[in-house]
């Protein structure tokens, strides 16, 4: 099982075993690329040859407290205190702060007799606070437009130079944004990886959450979750300002594009060149990947497999019925909310782009480490980001810059 | 002819320590200075074949229509580049901040720590040197955290620091998401775990002085202060340099507890060079750069001790 | 300088008493022994004079002064030590100045007070030595130098001399007698060597079980020792016991009958036995003869024979079976197995009733 940050470390350096032939000789079980948004197909081939096997899929996006933002009472109230009816689901990231902020130290809810939080978040350093900052930061820091060039679609390094974006206003505006969405909830989130933040929205003590799809699966967890029937979801809210890194200026819009994310490992099987028998180890990779065994995985909150694949949505986008996650337990409101909220993820037209290089982790995990330290209020956002950039480009130029830039590249698709 | 074979029968029985410290010590101990002055690039060149599938006794498998059945066999070349890059990972480590930052929380982390650990084990063991209601209870009770394995004990206190609910949240103290208070709570479990192994010593020190020499200091003076700096203290001071000097080589390598705790964080707040390390060695792979720091902390190491042992060589002189 | 006054003193620890009742007064300037088995309760009454030993019932006064409550430094009292207790990591010097220097004493009179002591006990040229570097009798010289100089108003010697060989033993019993001479302070000494006790001592307290048994000069207690168990402690070699029966009274006459057949009379005031009861009586070794001269005689036959040089133990059999010890001159012309006649007079044989108490 590897992550799609792996492929950098792995492919380039010959570990991984390509399966493209496996696939087409009909002697195993029957799975296709096909059954995957173009998105997550890009996270399971390199330079267009196919390695990975179709297992977990993964994006983040937001889940929100259906019963509190539909309380007639809250609305009336909201409305009086920001000015504008409480959109639901919020389309921009500084809607979903306002109703953050509202919500936050009022026990809107009747799980327990404390004042319950706006958002929580998993920030712990080392586990997943900066894929946070990734998915939020998308609609801060992209340049919209119809082609990838070098100042539209693009995230994580300037195409032409590999001078790291990282620290582009844009993204130092969504680190900031990130602080003030971190004050909706409880402090002790700096210190927390998922279980202890999904935890705390299971429980029914924040009004939102963004993360994985594991979430939307454990709300139906009764065993766990008190929110089952009132787990709504949503593609993530957009930034109602971007930078324009052409014109090097922010850009405001009153309807953002939505930005889709493949956020997370989408951890799934790539056979080693060391298998003594790959045959076998690509037979059973295969056997979970059909569409039996991964809805099921996909149903359960605790497998840590989440959807993305066509046989997962429900029809007409995909074609799982209904009932099959009625019968599985599930919430209808909750399911449909769902599956929509992840089938506009994976397809949307904006999307943020995938750092698939060597050392992606190396990258992500310096990005991490300072994203922690502003977080719990250390160094600011600007400085955080800036050293990011700098270590960064220390990295970069350790790794070799030209081949770091040829395969940056070819994963984000740059000509 | 006698010593001759004595020598034989020696070196035969030294061997396989001998071996051991070979195998576990000197060589990973040099290959690593090796490491830390090299780039190591590692790729396979990699083909593939179709091999007739054999049975277990030999013979060919045949498929439905009578063809032999073939199977993939992957053959593999790994190719290691070592390129010398002289002292380029010792210069990094001068310009980088983490490992500043790692240092310093090192350094505060051992400078608070041992202390601490040092003085509440002398009270205690002066504290249970004397009658004591149900002593030996206490003790026992006392001695436990030294059993206690220190990455479970620092998942333990990830649920006794816990702040939303958990036993110390009433405190309202942030005590895993404020950096400052993060790496408190590191010398706190460290504490917590390691005060008994030096209350143990120094108990059995205290024990080992002689009863009358106490009531001899005791019968020229009624200052126990006096008896303490004067009697007690320079009888514990060879000890002291002993228990010193363990916890000092100990604490520098602090790992487990940050990595059980904070993750090293927030940011770096807990990130201790034995952590940096092993990030820098097993997450990012970048072996020699790890195996530079391993050094660094290897020759800060070797520096204490070795004072230590002049100054306790002195002490028994 | 100072007496030292027990009055119905008690130590219990837990729930057992050891030290039963003690009331005992020490005079000023006195060189008093306490001598005793061990286990007595000896150590346990000096500590508890010392203030090391908490005082479960009673009073202890030294001088005028009661000093149950006192700390242990605060009583005057100094005290030497069986092990020496002496400071490993301090000097010689330091040792003996340790007291001084904690009780804020200015260093220019620690100093002359080190050199003074030092001079009395012969040790200024060890004053820079750590102790590990000493002799057993140097040791105990610094040891003793230590409670010199706190000019106390009463030592406590607590076995001091029982980790020297013999030699040094005699004379550092010889030393201390001479300090105390020079010193004119009350001592307290403790030991389990009777001779010791003889030799030092201006009277001897001796315990047994947590009582004293008896307060004496060392003369008084040999020459009348009050219970079987003073007679017995007392002397080197041990006094004899015979069991003998009353056989007649005749007013304060008595006559006994002795091992064997033969018997012996004895004049005695407190008639408190009758005709018939068996009495023990005790002789010391050395008053027993085997020349044909006094009144009274046992016959016996030689076991053993011990040749000192300046004297002869020999030890015998009487008629039932009791081994007798005598001590002759040292050419004394004897053999083993050889039936001799052991005679003594009246004047050395002490009687003691089915009490065990002596009866005059």
């Amino acid at each position: 099982m590897v992550g799609a940050f792996w492929y950098g470390d792995i492919v380039p350096n010959g570990y991984a075993f390509p399966i493209d032939d496996f696939m087409t000789t009909g002697e195993y079980p029957q799975w296709s690329y096909d059954s995957m948004p173009q998105s997550l197909k890009t996270l399971h081939t390199w330079e267009g040859v196919g390695y990975g096997v179709l297992n977990d899929g993964d994006g983040q996006v937001l889940y929100y407290r259906r019963d509190a933002l539909a309380n007639p009472e809250w609305r009336a109230d909201f409305k009086k205190e920001y000015g504008y009816s409480m959109p639901v689901p919020p389309k921009t990231w500084q809607q979903m702060l306002d109703i953050s902020n509202y919500f936050n130290g009022k026990n809107w809810d009747s799980n327990d007799p404390d004042p319950d939080s706006g958002t929580v978040l998993h920030l712990k350093v080392g586990e997943q606070g900066h894929y946070h900052f990734q998915s939020l930061s998308a609609s801060f820091a992209i340049t919209p437009g119809p082609e990838l060039d070098q100042h539209h679609n693009v995230y994580w390094f300037d195409p032409t130079n590999m001078k790291p974006l990282i620290n582009s206003p844009g993204h130092v505006a969504a680190l900031e944004f990130l602080q003030e969405l971190h004050k909706t909830g409880p402090s002790a989130q700096v210190g927390w990886s998922l279980g202890e933040a999904w935890d705390y929205f299971l429980r029914g003590k924040s009004v939102f959450v963004f993360s994985w799809g594991d979430v939307g699966s454990l709300c139906q967890d009764t065993s766990r979750s008190k929110i089952q029937g009132v787990c709504a979801s949503s593609i993530l809210p957009s930034s109602d300002t971007y930078y324009d890194h052409k014109d090097k200026k922010f850009v405001k819009t009153t309807n953002p594009v939505k930005v889709g994310n493949t956020t997370g490992g989408s951890w799934h099987g790539v056979i080693s060149n060391y298998s003594a028998n790959p045959e076998a180890t690509y037979s059973l990779l295969s056997l979970m990947a059909i569409k039996p065994a991964s809805i099921w995985l996909a149903q359960n909150g605790w497998t840590g497999v989440d959807p993305g694949f066509t046989y997962q949505f429900l029809e007409p986008q995909g074609e799982a019925g209904l009932g099959e996650y009625l019968d599985a337990g599930w919430s209808e409101a909750d399911v449909k909310d769902y599956l929509k909220a992840y089938y506009e993820t994976f397809f949307a037209d904006t999307f943020l782009p995938y750092l698939r290089i060597p050392g992606s982790f190396e990258y992500w995990d310096i990005l991490d480490k300072n994203l922690s330290a502003t977080m719990s209020g250390e160094i600011s956002p600007k400085q955080a980001l800036d050293n990011t950039a700098k270590t960064w480009e220390q990295i970069t130029d350790r790794l070799g810059r030209d081949q770091q830039l040829g395969y940056y590249q070819s994963a984000i698709g740059y000509k | 002819m006698k010593t001759h074979r004595n020598t034989k029968a020696r070196f035969v029985f030294l061997l396989p320590a001998a071996v051991w410290v070979l195998t576990f010590t000197i060589f990973p101990l040099v290959y690593s200075l090796y490491l830390s002055v090299h780039k190591v690039e590692t790729k396979m060149n990699v083909s593939r074949e179709k091999v007739p599938m054999l049975d277990a006794s030999g013979n060919p498998v045949l498929d439905a229509k009578g063809n032999p059945r073939t199977k993939i066999k992957i053959n593999r070349e790994k190719i290691s580049t070592w390129t010398n890059i002289g002292f380029t990972n010792f210069k990094r480590l001068a310009e980088d901040p983490q490992v500043h930052s790692a240092i310093k929380v090192t350094s505060i982390f051992v400078l608070v720590a041992v202390p601490s650990q040092l003085v509440l084990g002398i009270l205690l063991a002066l504290l249970f040197n004397q009658r004591l209601w149900a002593r030996s209870f206490l003790r026992a009770v006392m001695l436990l955290p030294i059993f206690a394995t220190p990455l479970a004990v620092g998942y333990l206190f990830f649920t006794i620091f816990y702040e939303e609910g958990g036993p110390l949240g009433f405190l309202g103290v942030p005590f895993l998401s404020h950096p400052d208070w993060a790496l408190f709570s590191v010398i706190l479990v460290d504490i917590w775990q390691w005060t008994p192994f030096c209350f143990l010593v120094f108990l059995a020190a205290l024990q080992g002085i002689p009863n009358e020499l106490m009531e001899a200091a005791k019968m020229e003076s009624k200052s126990k202060w006096g008896l303490f700096a004067n009697i007690i203290f320079p009888m514990l001071t060879p000890t002291i340099v002993i228990v010193l000097l363990l916890r000092l080589a100990e604490a520098i390598k602090l790992f487990d507890i940050p990595f059980a705790l904070t993750g090293g964080g927030p940011g770096v707040a807990t990130q201790s060079m034995s952590f940096l390390a092993f990030r820098t060695g097993l997450r990012y792979f970048d072996l020699g750069y790890a195996s530079a720091m391993s050094y660094c902390l290897l020759i800060i190491v070797m520096i204490i001790v070795t004072l230590f042992f002049r100054k306790l060589r002195q002490s028994y002189a | 300088m100072a007496e030292v006054k027990l009055r119905g003193v008690k130590k219990s620890f837990d729930e057992v008493e050891v030290i039963h009742g003690v009331d005992l007064e020490i005079k000023d300037q006195e060189f008093v022994v306490f001598v005793g088995p061990s286990g007595c309760g000896k150590s346990t009454l000096l500590r508890m004079i010392a203030g090391l030993e908490d005082i479960t019932a009673g009073e202890i006064y030294i001088g005028d002064t009661y000093v149950n409550d006192l700390h242990p430094a605060d009583r005057g009292a100094a005290m030497v030590f069986q092990s020496y207790a002496l400071y490993p990591h301090m000097s010689v010097r330091e040792n003996i100045g340790f007291g001084l220097k904690l009780n804020k004493v200015p260093k220019a009179e620690i100093q002359r007070k080190v050199d003074e002591a030092a001079k009395i006990l012969k040790i200024e040229e060890l004053l820079d030595r750590r102790p590990a570097q000493l002799s057993g009798g140097q040791r105990q010289r610094v040891a003793i130098g230590r409670t010199i100089v706190r000019e106390p108003s009463v030592f406590l010697f607590d076995e001091p001399l029982s980790n020297l060989d013999a030699a040094l033993r005699v004379q550092m019993r010889m030393e201390l007698e001479k300090l105390h001479a020079n010193l004119n302070t009350t001592m307290i000494y403790v030991t389990h060597d009777q001779v010791e006790a003889m030799t030092m001592a201006d009277r001897i307290f001796i315990l047994n079980d947590g009582y004293v048994e008896q307060v004496g000069t060392p003369l008084e207690l040999y020459r009348r020792p009050a219970n079987i168990f003073v007679a017995g402690f007392i002397g080197s070699p041990k006094m004899n016991f015979l069991s003998v029966k009353v056989l007649e009274i005749n007013g304060q006459q008595i006559t006994l009958q002795l091992p064997g057949e033969d018997q012996m009379q004895l004049h005695r005031e407190n008639i408190n036995f009758r005709v018939g009861d068996i009495l023990t009586l005790g002789i010391r070794p050395e008053h027993f003869e085997l020349e044909q001269s006094k009144e009274c005689f046992l016959s016996a036959t030689v076991d053993m024979i011990e040749r000192l040089g300046n004297e002869t133990y020999i030890y015998a059999n009487d008629a039932s079976d009791n081994l007798l010890t005598v001590v002759g001159d040292g050419e004394l012309d004897v053999s083993s197995k050889e039936k001799i006649k052991i005679h003594f007079t009246t004047d050395h044989c002490h009687l003691f009733g089915r009490d065990d108490q002596s009866i005059q």
